[in-house]
């Protein structure tokens, strides 16, 4: 009888292509991963502050324009001298003022405004739409 | 005399270590990232300084080509998915140079569909250079 020498060796399975995957999977993680809260602003749309609000005294009409400059009534004023103007058109300080777009102006130039008039107390905002773009 | 023999030639480094830090970061980028399909452009966010936090949010991304994205899906099967979501909370990430009648436009559209709260997203200018 013949007696083959059969010692079978037990081989270990290689780490690498394991350590290859985990290795990209870390790289993947890291750099799609985005760390930390988004800050973010309030937007209060009409029908939560009551679409019935009604118009008093003055014409307040401010037009966005571009670049940190707006139209009050027509006449053109940087943004930080608006909360001056307004004031002598309002009746009492939650009186409504209407904002409007130009075509120039982009979502920044909107969202300044609308901080400014925030920072000055002047929460009674209405936005009018030009034309329905969606 | 009789001197031991000190050869390191068979001695392995070894990786054990290396591989458990390894498998813990994976683990730990693994839970915190959050995998929220984006546009193709790039958004740039509008700057501005507020203390409110986005907690739980539900992307809806606007570019500055007006192109907007829900749950990876644009135009009207995203306007559709979000109308049938009947969400509590929707989070506008909108691009600065997206035209301002554009987004008053895409407001008044959510408003339509009697969304209870909707919030933007601003990126504090004291991190990044106002351009």
């Amino acid at each position: 009888m013949i007696q083959l020498n059969t010692t079978i060796r037990r081989r270990r399975p290689s780490l690498t292509p394991m350590i290859d995957v985990v290795f990209l999977l870390l790289i993947f993680f890291m750099l799609v991963a985005r760390f930390g809260v988004d800050k973010v602003i309030d937007i209060k749309l009409p029908s939560a502050l009551g679409q019935n609000a009604k118009y008093e005294g003055a014409p307040r009409l401010v037009e966005i324009k571009s670049g940190n400059i707006v139209s009050l009534n027509g006449s053109e004023i940087p943004l930080d001298q608006l909360s001056n103007n307004l004031s002598e058109l309002m009746p009492s300080p939650n009186a409504l003022i209407i904002l409007r777009s130009s075509v120039k102006a982009n979502t920044q130039d909107l969202i300044d405004v609308l901080l400014y008039l925030k920072s000055q107390k002047i929460m009674n905002v209405s936005v009018l739409e030009n034309e329905n773009e969606f | 005399m009789n001197f031991r023999r000190t050869s390191f030639a068979n001695e392995k480094e070894n990786i054990v270590p290396m591989i458990n830090i390894v498998f813990l970061l994976l683990i730990f980028f693994l839970i915190t990232s959050s995998l929220v399909p984006r546009p193709g452009e790039t958004i740039e966010r509008p700057f501005g300084l507020s203390e409110s936090l986005a907690e739980e949010p539900n992307y809806l991304f606007i570019t500055s080509s007006s192109e907007i994205m829900y749950l990876g899906q644009t135009g009207k099967i995203a306007w559709d998915l979000i109308k049938e979501s009947k969400l509590t909370t929707l989070t506008i990430e909108a691009d600065r140079n997206l035209a301002a009648n554009k987004f008053i436009s895409l407001l008044n559209k959510l408003n339509e569909m009697n969304i209870p709260h909707l919030e933007m997203i601003i990126s504090d200018p004291t991190n990044e250079p106002y351009t």
